[in-house]
């Protein structure tokens, strides 16, 4: 008896665990690839890259014990000449599909010696023949940085909803739709402090919305440089 | 009871020559004709594809049930499973396993060698592919397609019913994958190379 009354409890779980579950189709294989260099353009061979594909938390919330899925679905590392190349099964029910550049991945360590990238938000839309090709991403030497501080203050009662800082960054986290709205389920990185390069212009863009996630919004982006010495930098961000 | 017994004895005669008959000399009409291989498989892959370049051959089974022959051509209806594992998680995914599974039918023209126990038969197999890449308990999904194959096998009588063979079966698997134009081929095109061992069960 006992054990009827948990199966009788445990299947409605597995049932709604299964609905958490990426799912992809097999007859469809995505391409991405590009290069990458340092600063002055040279190939970064042997770097680690991959693509991260999650889901989130389903919409209504209830399936907390199962609450996501996630694979580094493909990766490896740039060729002598820094090419990287990857394929994969097109997923049918993500909420982020994530390109990583000098993470970590199985098998191969990070490169401290370079910058590192995240380019979140890739959707299916931005396939081109059912390829992406990021051309070339630039990372550049870490050592003899400097810091970039961003204060916020909220003025006219409006959400920050996205912020990217790009330039020479040395952990950055770029959204490829910035001027999408954000996804649902899709977390926003807000990062105030950064590690920079020095004698560079940073461009901090972001995004601001009206209204909250139910009613009627209205998103504006917004974009400003910030000059980079070799000293610190805090800058002051109104919005 | 007397009449019973000499009926009994007189069709058991009559089968007994009639399966003697027909293992002593081939059949050379169609007729309806069954016997069993069972195999174990050392999956291989050959040629600029997926299955080639990001997976290494792990084990596969299979078995075929012959139903007709004609002449010394034999007609028979199988399945073969053939495990891989993925070595390259850039062309192939970062997915652990690749399973090609064939449904095919088979076509055998057996020719003894003289003298000896040993008969060579050249063999063509027809059929569907279903490829399933997974990771433990999770489904990545299927692909689905046509399969041909040619190939060889060499069979060893040890018994009037039982034979050891041997294959070798070269396939070429056109599962349905839309990709980039330029590497859709590399995943829809796939060629398999696997050799096999088993057992015989029945005559021919």
């Amino acid at each position: 008896m006992i054990q009827k009354i948990l199966l009788t409890l445990l299947c409605p779980l597995l049932l709604t665990s299964c609905q958490d579950e990426l799912k992809y189709d097999a007859t469809v294989r995505i391409a991405y690839q590009g290069r990458v260099t340092d600063a002055a353009g040279n190939p970064i061979a042997n770097l680690p890259v991959g693509v991260y594909i999650s889901k989130d938390e389903d919409a209504d919330g209830l399936n907390y014990l199962f609450a996501y899925d996630h694979d580094m679905i493909s990766y490896t590392t740039t060729d002598g000449n820094g090419d990287y190349k990857m394929f994969f099964p097109q997923p049918k029910n993500q909420n982020n599909i994530v390109l990583f550049l000098n993470q970590d991945i199985p098998e191969t360590a990070v490169n401290e010696s370079y910058s590192k990238l995240i380019i979140n938000n890739l959707r299916s839309e931005n396939l081109s023949d059912y390829k992406i090709d990021f051309g070339v991403t630039q990372l550049y030497e870490v050592a003899n940085s400097t810091t970039l501080q961003i204060d916020f203050s909220n003025t006219s009662g409006q959400s920050l909803t996205k912020l990217n800082v790009t330039g020479k960054v040395s952990e950055s986290v770029i959204d490829y739709n910035f001027n999408l709205p954000p996804i649902d389920g899709v977390d926003t990185y807000i990062t105030t402090n950064y590690s920079v390069g020095k004698n560079q212009t940073i461009t901090l863009k972001y995004q601001t919305r009206t209204g909250n996630e139910t009613g009627a919004q209205v998103v504006s982006n917004h974009e400003i440089q910030i000059p980079v010495g070799t000293e610190p930098v805090i800058y002051q961000l109104n919005y | 009871m007397k009449l019973y017994t000499i009926l009994l004895a007189l069709s058991l005669q009559c089968s007994y020559a009639q399966t003697t008959d027909s293992i002593a000399k081939p059949v050379d009409k169609l007729a309806f004709n069954t016997f069993l291989k069972v195999y174990y498989t050392f999956p291989g892959a050959s040629g600029d594809n997926v299955l080639n370049k990001g997976n290494k051959g792990t084990y596969g089974f299979g078995f075929e049930m012959n139903l007709i022959s004609y002449h010394k051509f034999y007609l028979a209806g199988g399945y073969e499973f053939s495990g891989y594992a993925v070595t390259n998680a850039a062309l192939a995914s970062n997915i652990e396993h690749t399973n090609v599974n064939n449904y095919y039918a088979r076509l055998l023209h057996q020719i003894p060698v003289d003298n000896t126990r040993l008969n060579v038969s050249p063999l063509i197999t027809v059929g569907a592919v279903m490829i399933h890449q997974k990771t433990a308990g999770k489904s990545y999904g299927k692909q689905r397609g046509a399969a041909f194959g040619v190939g060889t096998d060499i069979d060893f009588k040890l018994t009037e019913a039982v034979s050891l063979f041997g294959r070798a079966r070269y396939g070429f698997l056109y599962n349905d994958v839309t990709a980039n134009a330029q590497y859709e081929k590399f995943f829809s095109n796939l060629n398999q190379f696997n050799f096999s061992l088993g057992l015989k069960v029945g005559v021919d």
